[in-house]
């Protein structure tokens, strides 16, 4: 199958699901707004009867934030001058490169807890994608999620170990670089070096990412129980065909940066200050979330088309069933 | 203790020191009078080595005693010893502020170290190497080998001179403190033995401190520096004669006069770019720009920056004298950015800096200012930091603020994990503009009451000095502005600087010409926020309006009366209503405030406290009711650390910013958790 029908099948999808992207996008909200109404009556408090209200409608009172940061405990520490606009987005992407989205303690057992929640809705997803359903019915939906659930979990557990070993190895890594580079006066030189060292472990970050993509998929939609099997068929699946397969997530990968960069052009900025301009940029950050939620279905969509298409011309090749 | 003497390479310097009776000739031609007292003049030889990272000098001072009493001993500072080993005084308070100055591990080739292998009188018969030993006077450390005690023949009586000449060598550090090198650039300031300054009360000569900078006596220095042919080299002063050595060495020397010390940097990679800076009314001076070729197209924002400073504090304060100013854009990594030193400061730049992000803008114009609060009015660092630092701080926010307006936020990305770096790609958030005094105050808050600013400044907790030196002084100076205005201000600070220009001047001198300027008794305030460590913070605690003949009992004609809700006035529009408001002060320093009470109507009540009480309760009857009340209204007190509770509501609006915040925080936090699910 060729990567771009993989990526249009995806595609197709994930926009046609509208459904499901709802409910994705409802339990991320479900586990974010709590928190939401902790920050938001921490910053009400904060704001009490001043007339600060005022210099926070119209923008970004940096007086006032200082005295909420240091103030700030748990989740507060979290609030920062770059949550305006794209930063919001950038802030997660410097942190995943960094590894430092775990770091924040309150708010990784946040990413822990929603984690748990994707493990689980995920195993509906894959299971709907394998079996090609079209409308949503949360019965079956939530079964496989429950069904499946445990062995991705034991997935999740070999996955967080390759992901730790790539943080590590940068950790290492950009402190080598710079050592090596001790005597460089030139920043343009330091910067080309730490891109190929950033490249690096991004490319190891998608890679990994990409072979525990299928052993998701090999195991619900083989039903495989083993993590580590999975994980197994997954580089075997990604070693036959690596040029393709990466080309496929590569491709995806452009449209993740094209949304992004689609929000930092449109994310609203601090101005906001009424109840209808508060509102519509929240609407606006949620689209892209949505956008975000649906490029992930599309994502998963995709690989699972490869991988199905994929694994029978290999049959097909040996005039027997499935291997 | 007897300094080491390194008989080393001690041949190779006879050639050099052939050359001082030269250079005294020249320097003695006819010049006008200096503007300082002159009386700590070096003529400097000085060889790089790049291959063996060492400077190999001689030198010969020659000092004036300018006070009254006699002394028989010379104290000198060896600052590069700072960084000779892990437990110099420098070092452990490094660790003490919590970072490492350099921000990485120091390898054994990091260090530096400057040894003086001779020194004695010139022209004393029969004198030999003068008795010396290292001391450390601030905290007795004996690992510490930055100050030399160095005792004479015979005393050195009032308005007498010697010449003493020494022979040393140093080590090039990787740069600390920003000094030292990093492949073939070289940024070299403190770098030879450094007489400290003779006072009414003995020798002021502290050793090398973490968080403190320096003091010196001003003088006229004749320096010729050989460094490798081909390589561009900027220092203080100005060039007076180059000449091939026919060894692929340049010998370049430089002279400047009334200048307190002497900082060159060289390296092959410089370009050399040239303005002019011409005002009405100020004399011209000619910039050189040293740039990293990387920053080529930044040339003309630090021209444009330097040249802001130079007009501004020039009409503030007074002129720029010495005709000439060398600007250097340190090499990356060099860590030798962001440094005042005579007639040259370092400022520092990024390959990507967006215009009206405020760099290489501030950094500039606060070293470039330097050369006014520093280099001119020469206090010591040592002790009085802040007298320095803190009206340049202010000064440089002046100055950003009339020629570039306020700056926006910029927050740099790609932060190679692991490494001190920060990022490398600036993202501007050009509707998040910064107040630059309220940046301070967001840096002052947390050290408020750190340190008293009257000790020495090398008392101060490490950790926190900067904030002490710089931020505090810095609001306490544009409170001062708001309170007396700039035109006051601007006369107090204009004739400190006429009358304290190349001389040493200390905090009850700038206190006694504030207090003469504006004709007041100041001193309260700078008791305040001079010489105790207390936190400004006041609050509305609470506001309150009601009818003002309220229900209860009052007296009548016949004894008590109860008198209900509706007879007492209510609502209708003849009604007046007794407002309330509790001020309170939270923090343990006080300041004259201003209540502002604002009714329904749109009327308003201004109302004066000194501020002294814990707490005041402000009393108004009005035909409406309060809506808000604000104490300092117009944020005179810039030192208050808690300007939110300045203010407070009789009915709070508190939901819709909240919400608006929370939104943001949450889109946030979304985007967050479905980042983290990347991994499962």
């Amino acid at each position: 199958m060729s990567i771009t029908r993989a990526f249009a099948a995806g595609v197709r999808d994930a926009v046609g699901s509208p459904a499901l992207v709802a409910v994705l996008w409802l339990a991320l909200v479900a586990v974010a707004l709590p928190a939401g109404v902790i920050i938001e009556q921490s910053i009400r408090q904060s704001i009490g009867a001043s007339r600060v209200d005022e210099s926070l409608l119209a923008g970004l009172d940096l007086g006032w934030l200082g005295e909420y940061e240091a103030a700030a405990r748990g989740l507060e520490r979290s609030v920062s001058v770059s949550m305006v606009g794209a930063g919001a987005v950038f802030d997660n992407l410097e942190a995943w490169f960094s590894g430092e989205l775990f770091t924040l303690l309150p708010a990784a057992a946040w990413g822990a807890l929603y984690a748990a929640v994707w493990l689980f809705l995920l195993g509906g997803v894959l299971d709907r994608l394998a079996r090609r359903q079209r409308g949503f019915v949360l019965a079956p939906f939530v079964a496989a999620g429950a069904r499946f659930f445990p062995r991705l979990l034991r997935l999740a557990a070999v996955s967080a170990v390759f992901y730790w070993a790539v943080y590590r190895l940068g950790r290492w890594l950009f402190p080598w670089i710079e050592r090596r580079l001790g005597e460089v006066t030139v920043e343009r030189t330091m910067l080309a070096a730490h891109l190929a060292g950033a490249a690096l472990v991004v490319l190891l970050l998608a890679v990994g990412n990409l072979v525990f993509i299928y052993a998701k998929i090999a195991l619900v939609c083989e039903g495989r129980r083993s993590a580590l099997v999975a994980v197994l068929r997954a580089v075997r699946f990604v070693a036959a065909r690596p040029l393709r397969a990466i080309a496929l997530y590569g491709l995806l990968g452009l449209l993740a940066v094209a949304l992004v960069a689609l929000y930092a052009a449109v994310a609203p900025g601090p101005g906001q200050g009424s109840w209808p301009a508060v509102l519509a940029a929240f609407a606006v950050g949620q689209l892209y979330l949505v956008a975000r939620l649906t490029l992930r279905l599309a994502w998963l969509g995709a690989h699972v088309r490869f991988w199905e298409r994929e694994r029978l011309s290999s049959a097909a090749l040996k005039g027997g069933g499935l291997g | 203790m007897v300094a080491n003497v390194a008989d080393a390479d001690r041949m190779r310097f006879r050639p050099y020191f052939a050359l001082l009776p030269l250079a005294l000739a020249t320097a003695g031609a006819a010049q006008p009078p200096p503007r300082s007292a002159d009386n700590a003049s070096y003529q400097i030889e000085v060889r790089l080595d790049p291959a063996a990272r060492t400077l190999h000098g001689s030198q010969i001072l020659t000092w004036t005693n300018v006070q009254q009493q006699a002394t028989d001993e010379l104290w000198f500072h060896l600052y590069w010893n700072a960084w000779r080993n892990s437990r110099s005084s420098w070092m452990l308070e490094d660790r003490i502020r919590g970072r490492s100055d350099r921000g990485e591990r120091i390898e054994r080739d990091d260090w530096g170290w400057i040894e003086i292998e001779s020194m004695r009188l010139v022209g004393a018969d029969g004198s030999g190497e003068l008795a010396r030993s290292f001391e450390s006077p601030d905290d007795g450390n004996p690992d510490d080998r930055t100050v030399l005690w160095v005792r004479l023949p015979a005393p050195v009586a009032a308005g007498e001179t010697v010449r003493v000449a020494s022979r040393w060598r140093a080590r090039v550090p990787r740069t600390f403190a920003r000094t030292g090198r990093r492949g073939d650039y070289y940024f070299l300031a403190h770098w030879f033995p450094k007489l400290g300054v003779f006072e009414p009360d003995g020798w002021n000569c502290h050793q090398y401190h973490a968080a403190t900078e320096y003091y010196s006596d001003y003088g006229s220095y004749d320096v010729s520096m050989t460094v490798p042919e081909g390589w561009v080299l900027g220092a203080t002063g100005r060039e007076s004669e180059r000449r091939g050595n026919g060894d692929g060495t340049v010998t370049h020397r430089y002279r400047e006069r009334d200048v307190h010390a002497f900082t060159w940097t060289v390296s092959p990679d410089y370009l050399v770019l040239e303005e002019r800076f011409e005002a009405a009314g100020l004399p011209p001076v000619d910039i050189r720009l040293l740039l990293q070729p990387e920053h080529r197209g930044q040339a003309a924002r630090h021209f444009a920056a330097t040249r802001a400073a130079l007009e501004l504090y020039g009409r503030w304060y007074g002129p720029y004298p010495y005709g000439h100013l060398t600007v250097v854009d340190p090499a990356w990594g060099s860590g030798a950015g962001g440094m005042e030193y005579p007639t040259l400061f370092t400022c520092g730049t990024r390959l990507f800096n967006p215009p009206g992000g405020g760099s290489p803008e501030g950094v500039t114009v606060h070293e470039a200012g330097h050369q006014f609060w520093y280099g001119m009015v020469g206090n010591n660092e040592f002790a009085h930091a802040w007298l320095d630092e803190g009206i340049n701080t202010f000064s440089t926010a002046r100055v950003l603020l009339e020629r570039y307006g306020e700056s926006f936020h910029v927050k740099r990305y790609f932060r190679p994990p692991g490494t001190s770096s920060s990022g490398f790609l600036p993202v501007a958030f050009r509707q998040i503009r910064i107040d630059p005094w309220i940046e301070r105050l967001n840096r002052y808050r947390a050290d408020a009451t750190s340190d008293v600013q009257q000790d020495p400044t090398y008392r101060y907790f490490p950790g926190s000095a900067s904030s002490i030196s710089y931020s505090k002084t810095a609001l306490w100076l544009v409170t001062l502005e708001r309170w007396l205005g700039w035109d006051t201000l601007r006369a107090v600070l204009s004739t400190f600087f006429e009358r304290w220009q190349y001389r040493h001047p200390g905090p009850e001198d700038f206190f006694a010409v504030a207090e003469e300027v504006t004709g007041r008794d100041l001193d309260g305030f700078f008791d305040q926020v001079y010489r105790r460590a207390e936190a400004f913070d006041y609050e509305v605690a609470s506001v309150a309006s009601m009818p003002a003949a309220v229900e209860g009992w009052v007296e009548g004609d016949d004894g008590l009366v109860y008198r209900p809700a509706a007879a007492a006035g209510g609502d209708d529009e003849t009604a007046v209503y007794r407002s309330e408001v509790v001020v309170r002060r939270n923090g343990g320093a006080t300041f004259p405030v201003e209540l502002l009470m604002v009714f329904e109507d749109g009327s308003e009540v201004r109302r004066q406290w000194d501020g002294r009480r814990r707490w005041r309760l402000f009393v108004e009857q009005r035909p409406a009711r309060l809506a808000w009340a604000e104490v300092d209204p117009e944020r005179v007190l810039a030192l208050d650390l808690s300007p939110t509770n300045n203010s407070r509501r009789r009915e709070p609006r508190n939901r819709l910013p909240a919400v608006k915040w929370a939104s943001k925080w949450l889109v946030w936090f979304q985007d967050y958790l479905l980042t983290f699910a990347f991994f499962v």
